[in-house]
């Protein structure tokens, strides 16, 4: 074979291109993400005023949306509010129900993000993670920022607090009384002549009747799991996904506490949405579908006469509803009375709902505090408002925020979510803030009913009894196997499955008791010595 | 050494194949001692402390271990049984088309649903055969009773199948198509010749002609009998079909990477390495044994 010295020069530089190539796809991404090197320390000590001298604050940033997943980096929200906050955030969005497993992919990297959301301490994963000095220790700029130390509870802050005086977790403190309302088609209720129910055998015969006169119609539905029929769950006398007091234990301060799937309430209140589903009343998709706005599409579509929710989403569901039927009218089911006489009520949240870490390899810690320090004073007002005549309007000199239906596409919610940071305690339950979102939504005539609603559900109270921050050294060695092993199919399952029974149930929570979940329930009663029911 | 420097620019171009396998492939088997080990991502994988064999004995001492095999085995299975004759047969019909634009088209609609991801094709196949999609709006429509497909443990692996099937079949085919390019066209006019038809040619023809490259992918396709398909499967399962559907790999995405236990999920990862080497060896051994071609 005769080469030529071309071909040979052309197989070099082949050659060469191919490694360059692969030199370029093995180097890291980060230099094409916002550095955090130009900002130094220097914003921060400057303020986020928008001053012309500062550098921006740069960091990355990784957080759940609960809306709509539609961001796009550049747009004028953005914008607007990188000028105001003098600051560049390159943020990376990932829906809630996905969040907790790719969030964990990308802790296992290793590489971690500047900020990011997470659970917190009372996680033991994340408690471990502190340990290992993945994230930087905040107590000093807490010192050093007071608006961000303010804007959270004391108390949180010792909660948070670890073994040697650091705290490295920031909470999205929130009002723990966020009842789940059960909505329902005032007008479809009046023209069969049914009388708003009080108790949950009232509930269910109604949607029987609604059933045999529209057998199209979804009797009722919900968003899943306990964010949809949290307000039913709680007639059954249980606190769901929590621990409670053992059956037959005093609920002010019980000797034992359990998990819920051991209490009678637990297993009474899955059987009887397991009836449901098997009568045809309960949406045929619920636990199955995995859109996690399904219940509320149909609800407001007209396809569905009850809907179980957050009452935050009061607003939304009812403007959307009168579009679609001007004619519609949406009520409120009061707490119900239960099937062995418990009221009805609210199962509270904790004093947090996640929160964001940050990581200990994050280049300008105090431009990002100076930032959020910015958010609650002089970039409060941008925060909770966004832009006049795009994100709200000015009436009667109060400011309405515009439902989301009325906004421009680069102004919705899909926008202003991916760059939110925590919401400050002072604003976590504002009467005023939330009238203003029912009139900015065109329902302000709903207001007086959702929040007397809000005060009857609050009256009866189905808490988390356990401490989060006390751990069972079972069951972090091995509580997700075991639960994996003996509880997860049935419980999960349970509702939706026809071949699960009661008897099965039972035989799962039996052996799960005796391979290891007995000695948890032990270890949690005996380090945790006050059982004291929590009051909110 | 002199024939190496005779062939240098040969060995030039294979050297960022060389180094491509090296750096992905070679270099991060040292990562296997994650197994050992109670892998603390910010410490690193020195750091982290030894467990010894405690990763395997979750794995091994779960309940549920038997219901995984069996599961995994199964699907992957039924998948190597139904699945992996369809492209070779759908190759073989492209194969007989003679109007071009219409084996284009058709070629390019079976590659597209390749190119989806399982979340969009999962979406796809919910909206058809959910309890409120196409399918049941059809029957319902027709005054018949509603069809429970999408949670059903009954027809869920037959679901995971077919719908595995319906995205792949067309990229899996290129291959073979590729193949059937290479069959040197004289031997089907001497079939013609001899008064055989189309049928007489796949047989005699088009199928050996294929035979080595069909064999090769068996090989490769047994290796990975511990690989049920864990996107396809965590998109279209639900409780219902735990017991039939919960595979080895959606098991260790719960209790090993929700749970941060990583050394868990490198172990099986390690168990399923062995058993897909000891699958490949075997089946490359029993190939061989039979006159085919093998993969060594």
């Amino acid at each position: 074979m005769r080469r030529t010295t071309k071909q040979k020069r052309g197989i070099i530089l082949l050659v060469f291109l191919m490694m360059v190539m692969l030199l370029a796809a093995c180097s890291s991404n980060k230099d094409n993400a916002p550095s955090n090197e130009g900002g130094g320390g220097s914003s921060a000590t400057e303020g986020n005023d928008g001053g012309a001298a500062a550098k921006p604050v740069k960091f990355s940033y990784v957080r759940p949306v609960w809306g709509a997943a539609t961001y796009t980096k550049g747009g004028p929200y953005e914008k607007e509010l990188f000028k105001q906050g003098n600051v560049e955030i390159d943020a990376q969005i990932i829906p809630v129900t996905e969040y907790d497993t790719k969030i964990m992919t990308i802790i296992s990297s290793g590489d971690i993000p500047d900020v990011f959301w997470a659970a917190g301490p009372t996680d033991k994963k994340f408690k471990e993670m502190q340990d290992q000095g993945a994230f930087m220790k905040i107590n000093e700029y807490l010192d050093k920022y007071p608006a961000v130390k303010e804007a959270v509870p004391q108390s949180v802050w010792d909660t948070l607090t670890d073994e040697k005086g650091d705290i490295y977790f920031i909470p999205n403190v929130s009002n723990p009384l966020v009842p789940i309302f059960t909505y329902y088609r005032q007008d479809i209720f009046e023209k069969l002549g049914i009388a708003e129910p009080k108790t949950v055998k009232e509930l269910e015969a109604a949607l029987a009747k609604i059933k045999e006169n529209d057998p199209k119609m979804i009797p009722i539905t919900a968003q899943d799991t306990i964010w949809g029929f949290g307000g039913l769950s709680t007639s059954f006398g249980f606190s769901h996904y929590a621990w409670g007091p053992a059956n037959g234990d005093n609920r002010d301060n019980p000797e034992k506490i359990v998990p819920w799937y051991l209490t009678d309430g637990g297993k009474s209140y899955y059987f009887w949405l397991k009836n449901l589903k098997k009568e045809g009343l309960l949406d045929n998709e619920f636990l199955i579908a995995k859109n996690w706005d399904h219940a509320k599409q149909k609800f407001t579509s007209g396809k569905a006469a009850v809907l179980g929710i957050n009452w935050g989403y009061g607003p939304e569901i009812i403007s959307t509803m009168k579009k679609t039927d001007p004619s519609a009218k949406v009520g409120i089911l009061p707490p119900l009375e239960g099937p062995d006489g418990s009221m009805g009520g609210i199962r509270p949240f904790g004093a947090w709902d996640r929160g964001m870490y940050i990581s200990a390899k994050m280049k300008d810690p105090d431009g990002y505090f100076g930032y959020l320090n910015w958010l609650f004073t002089d970039g409060s007002d941008f925060r909770r408002y966004g832009i006049e005549g795009k994100t709200y309007k000015i009436e009667d000199g109060k400011k309405l925020l515009l439902a989301d239906d009325d906004k421009e596409a680069d102004y919705k919610n899909g926008q202003i979510e991916p760059l939110q940071m925590i919401t400050p305690m002072s604003e976590a339950l504002n009467w005023e803030s939330e009238e203003a979102k029912y009139e900015g939504a065109g329902v302000g005539e709903y207001f007086a009913e959702a929040k007397t609603k809000f005060d009857a559900y609050n009256k009866v109270q189905y808490p988390e009894y356990r401490n989060p921050t006390i751990f069972s050294p079972l069951e972090v060695e091995q509580g997700a196997q075991l639960y994996n092993d003996y509880l997860q199919s049935v419980i999960d399952g349970a509702i939706i499955n026809d071949k699960i029974t009661e008897q099965d149930w039972d035989a799962a929570i039996d052996k799960y008791l005796k391979a290891g979940g007995q000695k948890i329930i032990d270890e949690v009663n005996e380090l945790q010595t006050n059982k004291v029911k929590p009051q909110y | 050494m002199r024939k190496i420097w005779h062939w240098r620019y040969f060995y030039l171009l294979l050297a960022p194949t060389l180094l491509y396998f090296l750096v992905f492939n070679y270099i991060p088997f040292y990562g296997i001692v994650i197994a050992f080990k109670n892998f603390q991502p910010f410490k690193g994988v020195w750091e982290s402390p030894w467990v010894g064999w405690k990763n395997f004995d979750t794995m091994f001492s779960s309940v549920k271990f038997p219901e995984l095999i069996r599961n995994t085995v199964l699907i992957s299975f039924y998948r190597l049984l139904f699945g992996f004759p369809v492209p070779i047969l759908f190759a073989l019909m492209l194969n007989e088309v003679r109007t071009m634009w219409f084996k284009r088209t058709i070629q390019t609609i079976t590659y597209f649903p390749h190119f989806l991801s399982w979340v969009v094709f999962g979406g796809i196949v919910f909206n058809v055969i959910g309890p409120s999609g196409i399918v049941n709006l059809v029957l319902g429509n027709l005054g018949f009773e509603p069809l429970n497909l999408a949670a059903n443990p009954e027809v869920f692996r037959s679901l995971v199948v077919v719908t595995g099937i319906l995205k792949e079949f067309g990229w899996a085919a290129i291959i073979y198509l590729a193949a059937l390019t290479g069959i040197d066209p004289h031997l089907y006019e001497a079939v013609k010749v001899d008064g055989g038809g189309k049928l007489r040619q796949i047989w005699h023809i088009t199928l050996p002609g294929i035979r080595p490259m069909i064999a090769m992918l068996l090989i490769l396709q047994l290796a990975s009998i511990l690989d049920a398909g864990f996107e396809q499967i965590l998109i279209l399962s639900n409780p219902v079909v735990y017991s039939v559907g919960d595979i080895i790999d959606t098991y260790v995405y719960r209790v090993g990477l929700l749970e941060a236990n990583y050394g868990l999920a490198t172990a099986v990862g390690l168990f399923k390495g062995v058993i897909a080497a000891v699958l490949i060896v075997s089946a490359n051994h029993i190939i061989r044994r039979t006159g085919e071609k093998s993969l060594w």
